[in-house]
């Protein structure tokens, strides 16, 4: 798999200003010549900055297949994931926002922000931390997995696609309606994917799928299209 | 049948003959069930009725059985191919099969066994119509999967499977002094066959007792007994083909992904079934000029 791993060179959390992360995209930067990688334009504040000012860059071989890209991350970097169409992303620390996915992998090992997946059309985010509330608002299709924390009102006006909320019961808005218990096999092969990715939580994730602990369904945005669900341990 | 040397092994003399093979087209599909019972009714009831290509639309068995870490899910499964002449009329038979054995079969799930194969035949695709509107799908690693809600939850399906260039049709005939030594000797090339990856041996548990010739006296039949291989009418066939001792002859076909597999597989039976008892072993073709493969018994063994 060709990549780059981004390391901060301020340490130890980048510059002081927010970091526009759209302009982080494996699908973009993950094939590139590293002359071309270093020369990259990425938004720092209002100033457009070259990668390599930022980052100290270096090969990626982590990963098993795809473009990739490996950065470390901060609450500052927005816009994570936005446009990205395939690839694997993977946030060493915490990120602010990840929104607008068309596709691919996006891994944080840390906590994220507000709107995790806002307007996500298709592929995957998995947070390893927790995140703030409003995860999945919008969400087109997909999945989300959010590995701790309770989540507050997850799948606002979701169509369709899939949360998974592996810390607990969390707070449901008034359009979804519960189905009931269910062992999807298609999480198995989502835990063993995240576990060939090398994401934080996907040990306790499995775990969970082999232990046979059942998970709750609930449907919704039923107030949206309502063909979405969000899954938790029941 | 041409004899220019003679071979023998463990007292078995190897005729020198050919098999006769085919090229077909097959597809791998991985079958996993919640436990190993309902994996492999599953992967019997998928593979069931795929003997001969002449009168079902697959040639179709069980590679061998996946343990829980072999599989895509983690849970256990058994390796199936099936075997067709062209690529529609393969995709059908998968799909039909699919359908009417593995979504109707309690906790299955069927997967691509072939990824990285370039012409594909659709699977989940057609199958996901039977959701009615209530099926999903999930990309899971570059793979789409259809989730067709059913009675015990979902059924888990993939998009569609890879499909390779094959070869079908590889065989050995094997003669013995008695019907069960034949037996015993024919079930050991079966046990050898199943040890080696890329292969299915389609008929009965791997086993032909009604080795076939082309044509029939009777217009209507492109198949009939084969008469020379046939112990009862030792005087009646215009030749016969059994050794002067053999009582009992049996069959084994293989099918294979490609020709190494095959020859393999012809090679493990062989020396499996070689032994007391068995004094000849041969093959069947049809003079060389229907297969595009033939396969030497003495070019297998070298």
């Amino acid at each position: 798999m060709s990549g780059w791993s981004l390391r901060w060179k301020e340490r130890p959390a980048g510059p002081a200003a927010v970091i526009d992360g759209s302009g982080l995209r494996p699908d973009r930067l993950g094939t590139l010549a590293w002359k071309d990688v270093q020369s990259a334009k990425i938004l720092v504040g209002r100033l457009e900055r070259r990668l390599e000012e930022i980052f100290e860059i270096s090969p990626l071989d982590l990963l098993e297949e795809g473009p990739g890209l490996e950065v470390e991350g901060s609450t500052r970097m927005v816009r994570l994931g936005e446009g990205m169409a395939h690839g694997v992303l993977k946030v060493r620390g915490d990120a602010g926002s990840i929104q607008g996915l068309l596709g691919g992998e996006v891994l944080v090992s840390g906590n994220a922000g507000p709107e995790v997946g806002l307007g996500q059309r298709s592929g995957l985010i998995a947070v390893a931390g927790r995140v703030d509330g409003f995860v999945g608002r919008h969400l087109r299709a997909g999945t989300i997995l959010v590995s701790q924390g309770e989540l507050e009102l997850p799948g606002l006006g979701m169509r369709r696609g899939t949360i998974l909320a592996l810390g607990g019961k969390p707070r449901l808005a008034s359009g979804f309606e519960r189905d009931g218990i269910v062992c999807p096999t298609w999480l198995r092969l989502l835990a063993r994917r995240l576990g060939a990715l090398g994401f934080d939580g996907a040990h306790e994730f499995n775990s969970l799928l082999e232990s046979g602990h059942p998970l709750e369904s609930w449907s919704g945005d039923h107030l949206s299209l309502g063909r979405g669900e969000v899954l938790f341990p029941a | 049948m041409k004899q220019n040397s003679t071979l023998k092994i463990h007292g078995t003399e190897i005729l020198d003959t050919f098999a006769e093979a085919f090229r077909m087209r097959c597809a791998r599909v991985v079958i996993t069930a919640a436990n190993e019972r309902w994996s492999e009714t599953a992967a019997q009831t998928f593979t069931g009725y795929g003997t001969s290509i002449i009168a079902c639309d697959a040639e179709a068995g069980v590679e061998r059985t996946l343990t829980s870490a072999e599989t895509p899910d983690g849970r256990p499964g058994h390796s199936t191919l099936l075997f067709g002449f062209s690529m529609e009329s393969l995709g059908k038979a998968v799909a039909n099969r699919t359908g009417q054995c593995l979504m109707t079969c309690p906790t299955t799930a069927a997967y691509d066994g072939m990824p990285g194969a370039e012409e594909r035949v659709p699977l989940g695709k057609h199958l996901r119509f039977f959701g009615d509107g209530f099926q999903k799908s999930k990309v899971i690693a570059g793979r789409r999967y259809w989730r067709v809600p059913v009675m015990d939850g979902e059924f888990l399906v993939e998009e569609s499977v890879g499909v390779v260039k094959a070869v079908a049709g590889g065989n050995i005939i094997l003669q013995g002094v008695t019907p069960r030594g034949t037996l015993e000797a024919a079930q050991r090339a079966v046990e050898a066959i199943e040890r080696v990856a890329g292969v299915i041996a389609p008929f009965p548990g791997g086993v032909v007792r009604s080795g076939s010739k082309v044509g029939s006296r009777y217009k209507a039949l492109r198949a009939s007994t084969n008469e020379a291989f046939c112990p009862t009418l030792r005087s009646r066939a215009r030749q016969t083909e059994l050794h002067p001792e053999a009582t009992c002859a049996y069959e084994v076909v293989l099918d294979g992904v490609d020709e190494a597999s095959v020859r393999l597989g012809m090679r493990e039976a062989i020396l499996a079934a070689a032994g007391p008892g068995v004094p000849l072993i041969s093959a069947g073709n049809y003079g060389g000029k229907l297969g595009k493969f033939l396969f030497r018994l003495h070019e297998v063994l070298a």
